[in-house]
């Protein structure tokens, strides 16, 4: 019984961390201890990283370099995701998290002036979902998978994520802002790390690198949702051009959560593009 | 066989416990007759991520003390902390999934739900004031927590309308 639980829960966590569309959505992140850094030497942060609705508190790992003492199941799930920090140089440093029971830990040192981007990314992945011939739903990963017979309402999915945040320190540059071109990320004017209560700022999401050419609902939810009754979410949708100009009325941290479904060309293997993107921005007084 | 002679006699005195138990109750000090009804709407929300909420209803004396849970509305016991007024009050202390009370989320709706003033042992609750109190919790929405007082034993008929917040919509107590 405890050991059907358990699968249950990983399997369902698994289909939370690759999956994005809206019937799945889980809040995901990674929460800096500081985002703006002063100083000649080295400066030193700590990181958490999770899975949870509840915006950062911690509620599941998100992310483990291999050494945790942790069930297998859930390495498996962390095997799927890469953890990429980039320097203000705009190259890849190594960067080690420790999943432990409810968040994932990691330190991480910043030795050059300017902006760092820490990232947790699902690179792009083929999911099937279907209906079984029950109608129960269903779902394979991997491009030429089986399938099981007779099901119904197949979906073909090239699915890819990113967990980003960033932290600066001295003068902000954006060389590690510059896009990777998989999936939605986070372009611009405004930079991330130069966030002030009522300035308004303005931000460019973009789809493979490019403009999307097609309008994307963004939300931005402050810290503290447990504590509040009400999620206080901050609804925007983007022009087509992926521009979206938002004013913070409150400082502290903010989860920003895009997502976007588009429908391949025909004849592709895949019926439909899943992206989505969770951001940490801090906001100040 | 001498072991198995014991063991029926203990029966016995266990029958004998009980029949007190249900004479007592019978003769339960307490013997108004009062039905409480209660409507509860679950509003339709228009958000993309929607899980059906948590909700429990349940009674408190004026000082604040748990005295019985009406419904519980689940499908993790995990979360059941979420509902966390009722959780301190009565769910850590008092709650199994086999309790009459518990029954799965329910989606947007208008539900009814009937309490004929009978505690968890089938007692009567002693008559007095309370507070009805209802709160409700979504994964990745809101909670809504709302009291009203009541009285119980007096047999007079009451009407109250209250209503929810965001996980709450209409909610109607009639107790006659």
């Amino acid at each position: 019984m405890q050991n059907k639980l358990k699968k249950s829960l990983y399997s369902s966590l698994l289909a939370t961390l690759i999956i994005g569309t809206q019937a799945y959505a889980h809040g995901r992140f990674i929460l800096p201890t500081h985002t703006v850094l002063s100083g000649k030497e080295t400066q030193k942060i700590s990181l958490i990283s999770s899975i949870s609705n509840d915006i950062f508190h911690p509620d599941m790992p998100l992310a483990d370099d291999g050494k945790a003492n942790i069930d297998k199941r859930l390495q498996g799930m962390f095997k799927q995701l890469k953890t990429i920090a980039t320097n203000p140089d705009g190259q890849i440093e190594p960067m080690s998290w420790q999943a432990h029971a409810r968040l994932s830990v990691s330190d991480y040192s910043l030795a050059k002036d300017g902006t760092y981007r820490l990232s947790i990314v699902q690179s792009p992945t083929h999911m099937t979902t279907f209906k079984n011939a029950d109608g129960s739903p269903n779902r394979v990963f991997g491009k030429n998978s089986e399938l099981p017979e007779n099901i119904t309402h197949i979906k073909r999915r090239l699915i890819a994520s990113r967990v980003d945040t960033f932290i600066s320190r001295n003068t902000p540059n954006k060389k590690a802002l510059s896009p990777v071109g998989i999936g939605l990320e986070l372009g611009g004017e405004s930079h991330p790390n130069d966030l002030f209560i009522n300035e308004p700022v303005s931000f460019k999401l973009l789809m493979n690198g490019k403009s999307p050419e097609k309008s994307i609902n963004v939300k931005l939810v402050q810290s503290g949702t447990r504590h509040r009754n009400k999620r206080d979410e901050i609804d925007i949708t983007t022009a087509k051009t992926g521009e979206f100009d938002v004013t913070f009325k409150n400082a502290g941290f903010y989860l920003l959560e895009a997502e976007v479904e588009t429908e391949a060309m025909e004849n592709s293997d895949i019926d439909f593009y899943h992206y989505s993107l969770y951001i940490t921005l801090e906001v100040f007084p | 066989m001498r072991d198995r002679i014991k063991t029926m006699k203990k029966n016995n005195h266990i029958n004998i416990i009980l029949l007190l138990f249900v004479l007592l109750n019978l003769t339960s000090q307490y013997t108004y007759a009062q039905s409480i009804d209660i409507e509860v709407t679950i509003p339709k929300l228009n958000v993309g991520t929607y899980h059906r909420p948590y909700v429990a209803i349940w009674l408190e004396t004026d000082r604040r003390k748990g005295v019985h849970t009406l419904a519980v509305w689940h499908e993790k016991d995990d979360w059941l902390k979420d509902m966390r007024q009722w959780w301190r009050k009565l769910g850590r202390k008092d709650f199994t999934e086999n309790d009459a009370t518990s029954s799965a989320t329910r989606k947007p709706d208008t539900y009814q739900i009937n309490w004929n003033g009978l505690d968890k042992k089938g007692k009567k609750i002693p008559p007095g004031e309370y507070y009805l109190s209802f709160e409700a919790a979504r994964e990745a929405g809101g909670r809504d927590y709302i009291r009203q007082k009541i009285t119980l034993g007096n047999n007079t008929p009451q009407h109250y309308s209250l209503k929810g917040d965001i996980e709450l919509g209409n909610i109607n107590i009639r107790i006659n």
